[in-house]
């Protein structure tokens, strides 16, 4: 797989190159998309939502852009090594036991081994605190109940930066992965519904059909 | 008539138009957009009827600064794209936020009035009128589109072809003849650079000497290196020392191949880019001449004495900012053809008349297009939702209208330059307009 941002070593890429590749790929679509961004790529939509107006956007067990403290305590305090080693530039390494609450042991474990690795300065970006401007859409953020790995007070702070609420679905980390993958998936999507009404996808166009000309 | 209640009419859908119709949608305005031509991109619709690109057209500046910010043009793209290329963004952008569908296309906009705080815009189709109501109007019809002619002495004894850069569509055009081209924006030095290698021999008249800039150093578009000098916050002079020692190692001396020596300080003039001519200048291809004095029927007679018999001439002397459908005179305060605008976007006069694309930045366009747009969106949104916030505001910016945005630099007085600004301080005085949009 290529590093993000057309960077020939994952070592280099930064947050920003996340970024840029998510917007080629938007830049493809026929129409601004829903975006459903999880953890780590969770900062990224945030960037994102600021400079791009999508539909919608969904932050399950997000990292605030303020900083995670709660999650780096909770995380030494279990992991100190991998958390250490994370910190001078490691990519962080996840146990079964850390993503997920409710699979089973040889399903869960076949899921880790697909990780991949990190870069550091994507992984540094999680720890500097930026002020980020206004996001320019409606946008929901989901935590999950059994969560190890990011803090429910930091989930809290991301839903208050965003002048929201958090909402609670079960499972551990990857909520998209745990047992209650299919519960998580239908309260998104009765979120998505309520709130991307059908139409043109910015929101002045469906105030006011479009001109029709009979100049006769 | 027509009315269109909340909504604000566009005029013109080139990178400006788009960018504006899209900020006002996407800030719940409805806005409908019009443009002349049968298709989206302005001077970008290769072709169109105020389309003044040409056959070889490419960026000069390079695509991270040019490209809308929330649509960055394909990776796949190189570091300056073609026409062609920036017209399929246009469309790939219209498309992605539905834009294609808010334009009525084959029609003109011929008369702009302000009526009972509201606009009347007459539109035109085969020779047929009909009049709409709108809240607001946002004029983008461009200022690179209507001709400036010179004139010379003795120009209509002359018995060759006359053409303004407006017309020049390609090389066939230089084919075989002999050539003078006038002017030395990044038009006349791309027709000059055609001109040395279709043309039998080719002169290019210049009234002062310019800095030729490369597209390329130290193989970095060269507006990159430079915006990493402004990231770094150095200051203006050791700017130009270091763009004129970069100059002098890549380029060399201009005056050493018979070019004029510049008479002004870098920045002070809007930046040509152009590698090849200098080269075609070297190999004998193309002969510097200071200005012209005067034609005769054979060619023409230049200050210094010198003459140049010539087939064609070719006026690259570029365009001028023309708004005939807009009633009020006092609209724009634009005496001597200069419009006098509160961030060289807002009508003194209505707080609900703005102009985006009335700049000329020394960087890419429509990086400068998206925040225009967003910065009038938000502003007539103030204005719907709190026009007494909205009327401090507009006499607040109005109050500071003659400020201009240089980047410390004194440009050289011409109507060239009189949109002219530098992009890093006008992109702050937007940002710092949206932020009291905002507050």
């Amino acid at each position: 797989m290529a590093a993000p941002g057309g960077q020939n070593d994952l070592r280099r890429a930064t947050l920003r190159d996340y970024v840029h590749d998510v917007l080629q790929v938007i830049t493809t679509l026929p129409q601004p998309p829903v975006v459903i961004a999880h953890s780590l790529g969770t900062l990224v939509a945030q960037r994102l939502l600021q400079r791009y107006p999508a539909r919608a956007g969904v932050l399950m067990t997000p990292i605030p852009a303020g900083g995670i403290p709660g999650t780096v305590v909770q995380g030494m305090r279990r992991k100190p090594v991998d958390f250490t080693k994370a910190v001078l530039g490691a990519t962080l390494r996840f146990s079964a036991d850390d993503l997920f609450s409710d699979l089973p042991p040889e399903v869960a474990r076949g899921y880790v081994s697909r990780i991949g690795r990190e870069s550091p300065w994507a992984q540094y970006a999680m720890l500097r605190p930026e002020r980020l401007g206004p996001l320019l859409c409606p946008v929901l953020v989901v935590g999950a109940e059994d969560d190890r790995l990011v803090a429910a007070a930091d989930v809290e702070r991301c839903a208050r930066a965003l002048g929201t609420q958090p909402l609670w679905v079960p499972g551990g980390h990857d909520v998209m992965l745990d047992g209650s993958w299919p519960d998580v998936l239908d309260t998104i999507l009765d979120w998505v519904d309520a709130t991307c009404p059908p139409g043109p996808p910015l929101s002045g166009a469906r105030e006011l059909p479009p001109l029709e000309v009979t100049v006769e | 008539m027509i009315d269109r209640p909340g909504c604000v009419a566009v005029i013109g859908a080139g990178p400006h138009g788009l960018s504006a119709l899209k900020a006002l949608l996407q800030v719940g305005i409805p806005a409908d957009g019009f443009d002349r031509a049968d298709d989206l991109g302005g001077n970008w619709n290769f072709g169109g009827p105020t389309s003044r690109v040409y056959e070889s057209t490419h960026l000069i500046s390079s695509k991270p600064f040019t490209q809308f910010p929330d649509f960055p043009m394909p990776d796949s793209y190189p570091d300056y794209p073609s026409h062609r290329q920036v017209k399929a963004y246009f469309d790939a952008y219209a498309a992605h936020f539905g834009l294609r569908e808010r334009i009525t296309f084959n029609t003109s906009v011929v008369r702009v009035e302000a009526v009972d705080q509201r606009w009347d815009v007459t539109i035109e189709r085969d020779g047929r009128q009909q009049t709409l109501r709108y809240d607001g109007v946002v004029v983008a019809n461009g200022h690179n589109w209507f001709p400036k002619m010179p004139t010379y002495p003795g120009l209509d004894d002359f018995g060759g072809e006359i053409l303004h850069s407006a017309d020049y569509k390609g090389a066939d055009q230089l084919r075989d003849r002999r050539v003078l081209v006038v002017g030395a924006g990044n038009t006349g030095c791309d027709i000059a650079v055609e001109a040395a290698q279709n043309a039998t021999a080719t002169y290019h008249s210049t009234r002062r000497g310019y800095y030729y800039n490369p597209k390329f150093v130290f193989g970095k578009p060269s507006d990159q290196i430079a915006d990493q000098l402004l990231a770094m916050r150095i200051p203006l002079p050791l700017r130009r020392a270091a763009f004129g020692a970069t100059l002098r190692t890549t380029m060399g001396k201009f005056e050493k191949f018979g070019l004029q020596k510049p008479d002004h300080a870098f920045f002070e003039t809007h930046p040509i880019v152009n590698q090849q001519l200098v080269y075609y200048v070297g190999h004998g291809d193309i002969t510097p001449k200071p200005d012209v004095d005067h034609f005769d029927a054979d060619g023409a007679v230049f200050s210094d004495g010198s003459r140049a018999d010539v087939d064609l001439v070719v006026f690259a002397t570029g365009y001028l900012a023309v708004f005939p459908f807009l009633t009020d005179p006092d609209a724009l305060d634009a005496a001597g053809g200069r419009p006098r605008l509160a961030l060289q976007m807002a009508s003194p006069k209505y707080p609900t008349l703005w102009l985006s694309g009335l700049i000329q930045p020394d960087s890419g366009q429509w990086t400068i297009a998206h925040w225009q747009g967003m910065a009038i969106a938000a502003f007539l949104r103030l204005q719907r939702d709190d026009p007494a916030a909205a009327a401090r505001l507009h006499g607040h910016i109005n109050a500071h209208r003659q400020q201009r945005f240089t980047g410390g630099a004194h440009y050289k007085e011409s109507t060239r330059h009189f949109y002219e600004i530098a992009h890093q301080d006008y992109l702050q005085a937007l940002q710092d307009f949206l932020g009291e949009v905002a507050a």
